[in-house]
């Protein structure tokens, strides 16, 4: 009688189990295994189904085919020449590819990396692609989503990045070279435009001190920020092109025109930043972000 | 006497209607007068009187006796209002005449279907003059004929007869797409091809959804990274048997641990596929650093049934007491029989699925 409890009402001395939600060894025996697989998606319903591809919540899959393998990577391996990492604004259509691996050395770290897109807009949701490369041919491209969402402004390069919430102000002009001539005879100017200039440029400031990564907050104190100051000066005056993105997703390719300078606000020790910058580029065509050395990946289209 | 100026028509196809537009610097026109003449005789091809009050002369494909390779002169003569002769002659122009030209895709037809994400369209041109090709733009249309994306305009260094060749990147899997190829001849003639509708779909062996892309706004910027798996297991045989190249043999008293690149920390899902599983023995053991629960298939005469019947029952070590969940049972089994089984948690409820199949699916 008291088998028959635990056979057919799911019944059990104790309601729940204690605490098996920490595995970390798995042991299989006594049986012919033809697979294997534990993941942590457990959104689905349940089905005697196996995923046909392998996808992110998969934490092991093995199939036994004559090896224990219960990874990715032998399957990986043997099939890829090369991966690309692009990057498109959901529902667009072309990709820009912001990372470019066609030299693999046929080692397991080829495909462990971490890459940060720094040239995403604040606001946009976009779709990453993985393009796995065989015989020189790109085949299928499998996809994550992520919507970039930042607050304050920064101005980056492939290199370093400088970022402040605080204090943070960008002004913007549209240049399109026109000058207008007033003739004696007409109430009326004459408009020229001379060439196809269309560009902007404007002034940002902010008040730039490094964070407080423990807290997130930035210190109260600013006296010891000249040092990062310092570091924004050099990095504002290296006469590289580089990248003002501002939070309400607006994002220029600019080179820093005149002479940045720093002036104290309300107090001796609240110094903001200010420079004034020239859009040189359009930051979301793969072939300026190229040309001016911010992504590796030559395009090809 | 009023100033009449005959646009300029550089080039097109004397089987295709044209339209010659003037300026006519007096009265209002009642109507206008063409003459075209052979640029090399000076003989008259066509000329003729129309009644119109506007500033055009619409040449028809049928009756203007030009011929494509040929080059012409034209005048024209305005015939205002209330005036019963010409008001003067137009500055004469010079044109030609020449063949639109021609583009066919090679190599694929309209609703053919691509198997990969990349593709070379490859267009045939062709001039019936010979006109050299000036520039080529490829343009790709998704399936409501809605343009995607163009290529750059080409400008190619190849002698005639040019074979155009362009790659078309990052074509979406399952999806139906339209290209055109649009070209300038030397002599200023455009033409464009069809519109070739392509279907793609392409399959790989195995597609690894290897990519995780995560907002990092500390950064300002979005972290990608990769989840390679490194996932090996250890058997006690250091020669596991395999059954078939791909199932392996764990009935002789061989087990495989899997301890490296596992660490579940929340909900998750332990699906297995096996055969010949031997009743009342451990089939599967979830640990830490204790054991959590184990799997095994039981053979039992159940209340209230008749015949033994058969089940997978999970335990769960619970210190002094125990958590048990069975499956649903079956009333039949062999050692051939195979076996899905599924263990779930969620949140801390274990719960515990089987099916038995026909044919191995994984």
């Amino acid at each position: 009688m008291f088998f028959n409890l635990l056979a057919f009402s799911n019944l059990s001395l104790d309601i729940n189990p204690a605490n098996t939600n920490t595995v970390s060894t798995v042991k299989i025996e006594n049986a012919a295994y033809d697979a294997l697989m534990i993941r942590e998606n457990i959104s689905k319903p349940v089905s005697a189904e196996y995923p046909k591809q392998w996808t992110y919540d998969i934490v092991m899959f093995a199939r036994f085919k004559e090896n224990l393998i219960a990874g990715n990577t032998d399957a990986l391996l043997s099939q890829t020449s090369g991966l690309r990492i692009k990057r498109r604004k959901v529902g667009e259509f072309k990709w820009i590819t912001i990372y470019e691996n066609s030299a693999l050395t046929g080692d397991v770290s080829d495909f462990t990396f971490e890459i940060f897109d720094r040239y995403a807009r604040s606001n946009v949701e976009y779709e990453y692609g993985i393009a796995i490369i065989c015989n020189g041919i790109e085949s299928a491209t499998s996809i994550a989503r992520a919507k970039s969402v930042f607050d304050g402004l920064c101005v980056m390069d492939r290199e370093q990045i400088f970022h402040t919430i605080l204090e943070t102000e960008v002004t913007v002009q549209q240049n399109q070279g026109s000058v207008y001539v007033a003739p004696l005879s007409s109430k009326y100017p004459f408009v020229v435009h001379n060439g196809r200039t269309n560009y902007a440029s404007g002034t940002a400031t902010g008040l730039f001190a490094l964070p407080d990564h423990s807290t997130g907050e930035y210190p109260v104190n600013f006296e010891d920020t000249h040092m990062h100051r310092r570091n924004l000066m050099d990095f504002l005056c290296n006469g590289s092109t580089k990248l003002l993105k501002y939070f309400d997703g607006r994002m220029w390719l600019v080179d820093i025109i005149e002479n940045p300078s720093e002036n104290a606000m309300d107090h001796k020790n609240m110094i903001l930043t200010s420079f004034e910058w020239a859009e040189v580029g359009d930051c979301e065509d793969k072939h300026d972000l190229y040309g001016f050395g911010l992504i590796d990946a030559k395009p090809i289209s | 006497m009023a100033e009449t100026v005959l646009y300029s028509v550089t080039c097109f196809d004397a089987k295709l209607p044209l339209v010659f537009r003037f300026e006519y610097y007096g009265n209002q026109l009642r109507g206008n007068k063409l003459t075209i003449r052979d640029n090399l005789t000076n003989d008259v091809v066509y000329e003729k009187e129309i009644v119109s009050m506007k500033n055009e002369h619409s040449l028809s494909p049928d009756g203007s006796g030009l011929l494509n390779g040929r080059t012409y002169n034209a005048q024209l003569y305005a015939l205002p209002e209330g005036s019963p002769d010409y008001d003067g002659i137009s500055n004469q122009i010079i044109f030609d005449c020449y063949s639109t030209p021609v583009l066919a895709f090679k190599g694929i037809s309209s609703g053919d279907t691509i198997r990969n994400a990349s593709f070379q369209a490859n267009i045939e041109y062709s001039q019936a003059e010979g006109i050299l090709l000036s520039s080529y733009r490829l343009l790709l249309f998704d399936a409501g004929q809605q343009l995607l994306w163009q290529s750059p305009t080409v400008f190619p260094a190849a002698p005639s007869p040019y074979s155009i060749r362009e790659m078309i990147y990052d074509l979406d899997d399952n999806k139906e797409y339209y290209l055109q190829c649009v070209v300038e001849t030397v002599k200023g003639i455009g033409a464009e091809s069809e519109r070739l509708k392509i279907r793609v779909s392409y399959t790989l062996p195995e597609q690894f959804s290897v990519i995780n892309a995560e907002n990092a706004p500390d950064s300002c910027a979005v972290k990608i990274s990769a989840n390679l798996v490194l996932v090996d297991g250890k058997c006690n045989n250091p020669e596991p048997v395999y059954i078939g190249g791909d199932i392996i043999d764990l009935t002789n008293g061989d087990f495989v641990i899997y301890d490296e690149g596992i660490d579940l920390q929340g909900d998750y899902e332990i699906k297995l596929t096996i055969t010949q599983a031997a009743p009342y023995k451990t089939i599967l053991e979830a640990r830490n650093t204790r054991t959590l629960f184990t799997l095994k298939l039981m053979r039992g005469e159940l209340f209230g049934t008749t015949g033994e019947s058969y089940y997978f029952v999970l335990r769960a070590e619970n210190g002094k007491s125990n958590f048990v969940t069975v499956s649903q049972r079956f009333n039949s089994h062999s050692p051939s029989d195979i076996y899905i089984v599924v263990i779930r948690l969620k949140g801390h409820q274990l719960s515990l699925f089987a099916y038995k199949i026909q044919e191995r699916g994984a």
